[in-house]
């Protein structure tokens, strides 16, 4: 669904929205943080920015256009496009975003996301859709946002509540399951 | 390979098994008719849904939640598709219809036998006691509808828990991708089963191209057998039916089946929503959107034709909201635990249609006024205000144009001045209404107080699609009860004719 071009392109864009930290920075992500982190603000962005490969952003992309109306997919492939040749267009300069490195790639994705033009704005937007998806939506990355913790500990408190009994709970599903 | 054609009948055969569908299974089965639903999505028990967000979406909403209304400013119109229809997606909040709404299609719609107001109040309860539908319990509450109680009393805003239906609801913030434990009494654990256990049947992944005709009276339908993964076609089927068909597919399909199967006039106008905006709000403790009932709480402001309603939601897409890219949007995911997110849904005063387009596609065209609009921008400066009432320290309204980000309070004059327009919203909606109005004046709707068609017999709308006006408020409850209605008088028909 993506042309060979179009995969190289798309990973260097998709990855650009949260670039990994790079090898040699260790915990760090590019572009800022170039001193210890002292604050636990920096030490909970250390902790969540992917590794180099941790997130199969192609993948996520193409499961969503796979599912997606046509319109949308066409949105897909033109958003790519659009970034794709955003450091010619929008920088003057004679490279694709796959030409780029990391910290001049991400600084490019900023100004798409704020572009005056609508059709941009919301085409950067949908690919950060896919983005996220495949961020948050990867178990290691999304164990170290800490979302659910509020869940784990709340639960916990949950156990006075009334619950129906887990024999009443399954009656239902056992009927559904028996009829499909 | 050998396609596979299936061939079946009926008395009653209903396309679709949402809020109307499965409702008029529930009541036709009870009285003894025999029903064979037909629905274009999976038939998935709660523990086999995915529970990862972009593979929940991609089997249990439509299109991935990316149909959208036609134009140069579109915005999703979310839909489930699968057994339970999007009832089997939605947050499970329950409204009766409002009593100005009852009068208003009794006054201008000639619908006072369908509403009329002992019969729906019956049924109301007789849902509502099969459904468990009761107040959201403070027990679930979690962050996010704390932060909006706690704003609600400091800004005198007439807040309350939300009515849902379910049974033992444990705050997993997950309605969106299926209740694992299903606590949520949605049709696919609650109507459905009950008429499968009584008799009714169903054929998932069956999705209806047309209703059969001949001499003015429905008497079948044809469609294709879908292929669970990729969603081709594997088959077809040909069902009979011997005494109806009624159509629930919802406000996008109905009136596309309907005219693909020839009918015309009214049918695919009056297309309503109750598109909705979102703010969300970074707080300098964590709020812990990640346990509560997905939608707990809520500020009905039914004079300025508002509501503002608690949203949780997934990671996944709360991150989508975060403004910036690279360390700047790093930087905020990194706290997603300290964020709320409320929204605020429109009941618009604009009509659009729908419309079947080239190569089997549709085109929904709908352009809110400039009113609807204003009334939006109300909104999420209100929402906005709310949120550093809370006690936010940065707050996102979500508007193009306009900051991404908000400081103080003072700040929210930006969002209040001047006029906005549709592009610079990010709107979403997923109450859908009209498109097969019902009305006793053939020239005013597509089906009767009985919802059947004014122009072919035995051919039944039920669904939100026979609703003349939007409501104001979350709208299953209400389609389930006029359903209930019109098939109790359909089943009492039937089963009189047959005596
Ligand atoms: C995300 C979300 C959250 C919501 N939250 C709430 C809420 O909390 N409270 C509330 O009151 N309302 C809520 N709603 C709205 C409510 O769920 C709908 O208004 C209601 O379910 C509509 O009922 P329906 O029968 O008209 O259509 P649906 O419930 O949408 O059912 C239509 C069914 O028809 C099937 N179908 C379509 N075409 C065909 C075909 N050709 N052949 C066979 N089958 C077909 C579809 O797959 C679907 O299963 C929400 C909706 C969404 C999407
Ligand atoms: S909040 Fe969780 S437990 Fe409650 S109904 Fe929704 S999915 Fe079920």
């Amino acid at each position: 669904m993506l042309l060979a071009f179009e995969r190289r392109q798309a990973a260097a864009i998709l990855e650009a929205y949260a670039p990994p930290r790079a090898e040699s920075d260790g915990d760090v992500p590019a572009g800022k943080y170039d001193d210890d982190a002292k604050s636990s603000g920096e030490r909970k962005v250390r902790l969540l920015v992917p590794r180099p490969g941790e997130v199969d952003y192609v993948g996520t992309v193409l499961k969503m256009m796979a599912a997606s109306t046509a319109q949308a997919r066409l949105g897909i492939h033109l958003g790519l496009a659009i970034a794709t040749f955003a450091p010619l267009w929008l920088c003057g300069r004679f490279r694709t975003m796959a030409g780029l490195p990391m910290e001049e790639r991400t600084p490019i994705i900023s100004r798409l996301l704020k572009h005056k033009n609508f059709l941009v704005r919301e085409l950067m937007l949908l690919l950060k859709i896919g983005v996220s998806l495949g961020l948050i939506g990867t178990p290691s990355v999304r164990a170290r946002t800490q979302f659910a913790a509020a869940r784990e500990t709340r639960e916990k408190k949950l156990r006075s509540l009334p619950v129906v009994s887990s024999a009443e709970a399954s009656s239902s599903s056992a009927t559904a399951q028996e009829v499909a | 390979m050998a396609r596979e054609h299936l061939v079946d009948e009926a008395d009653y055969v209903i396309i679709g098994t949402g809020a109307g569908g499965a409702t008029a299974a529930r009541v036709l089965t009870e009285a003894g008719l025999e029903v064979l639903m037909l629905e274009e999505g999976p038939h998935l028990a709660a523990k086999d849904r995915p529970r990862e967000l972009v593979d929940a979406m991609a089997t249990s909403f439509r299109d991935f939640g990316t149909f959208t209304t036609a134009g140069t400013r579109p915005f999703p119109l979310l839909q489930g598709r699968m057994v339970g229809g999007s009832t089997a997606i939605n947050s499970g909040i329950i409204w009766r219809m409002p009593e100005d709404v009852r009068l208003d299609w009794t006054k201008r719609f000639g619908l006072g036998e369908l509403v009329e107001e002992k019969a729906l109040d019956r049924i109301f309860t007789q849902i509502e006691e099969e459904l468990s539908v009761s107040d959201t319990p403070a027990e679930i509450y979690g962050g996010n509808v704390e932060k909006m109680a706690e704003a609600c009393k400091i800004m005198g805003l007439p807040g309350k828990p939300m009515r849902r239906n379910m049974k033992g609801c444990e705050g997993s913030a997950e309605c969106l991708q299926g209740c694992a434990k299903e606590r949520r009494q949605s049709m696919d654990v609650s109507y459905i089963p009950r008429s499968l256990a009584k008799g009714g049947r169903l054929h998932a992944l069956a999705r209806v191209d047309e209703v059969l005709i001949e001499g003015g009276r429905a008497v079948g339908v044809r469609g294709s057998l879908l292929h669970r993964d990729t969603r081709k076609v594997r088959g077809t089927f040909h069902v009979r039916a011997r005494r109806g068909v009624i159509v629930s597919a919802g406000v996008i399909h109905t009136p596309v089946i309907l005219r693909r199967s020839g009918l015309a006039g009214l049918v695919g106008d009056r297309f309503q929503a109750h598109p909705g905006t979102a703010v969300v709000g970074r707080f300098g403790e964590p709020v812990g959107m990640g346990f509560g009932a997905t939608q707990g709480y809520e500020v009905p402001m039914r004079d300025k034709g508002l509501k503002l309603e608690s949203l949780s939601l997934p990671p996944e897409m709360l991150a989508t909201r975060l403004p910036g890219a690279g360390v700047e949007w790093q930087e905020r995911l990194a706290e997603m635990d300290h964020y709320a997110q409320w929204c605020a849904i429109v009941r618009m005063k604009a009509h659009g249609k729908v419309r079947p387009s080239f190569g089997g596609g549709i085109s929904v065209k709908f352009v809110p006024l400039q009113d609807d609009l204003d009334r939006a921008q109300y909104a999420a400066a209100l929402l906005c205000k709310m949120m550093f009432a809370a006690g936010a320290t940065e707050v996102y309204p979500g508007i193009s144009g306009r900051p991404e980000v908000l400081n103080s309070v003072d700040e929210v004059k930006l969002i209040e001045e001047g006029k906005m327009r549709q592009g610079d919203f990010h709107f979403m909606a997923s109450h859908l209404f009209g498109t097969a109005c019902a009305s006793s004046d053939p020239k005013t709707g597509a089906v009767d107080a009985n919802l059947e068609s004014h122009d072919v017999r035995g051919l039944y709308v039920m669904d939100a699609s026979v609703f003349p006006t939007n409501l104001g408020v979350n709208p299953q409850h209400s389609i389930m009860a006029v359903v209930f209605h019109a098939s109790e008088k359909l089943a009492n028909a039937a089963n009189s004719v047959a005596a």
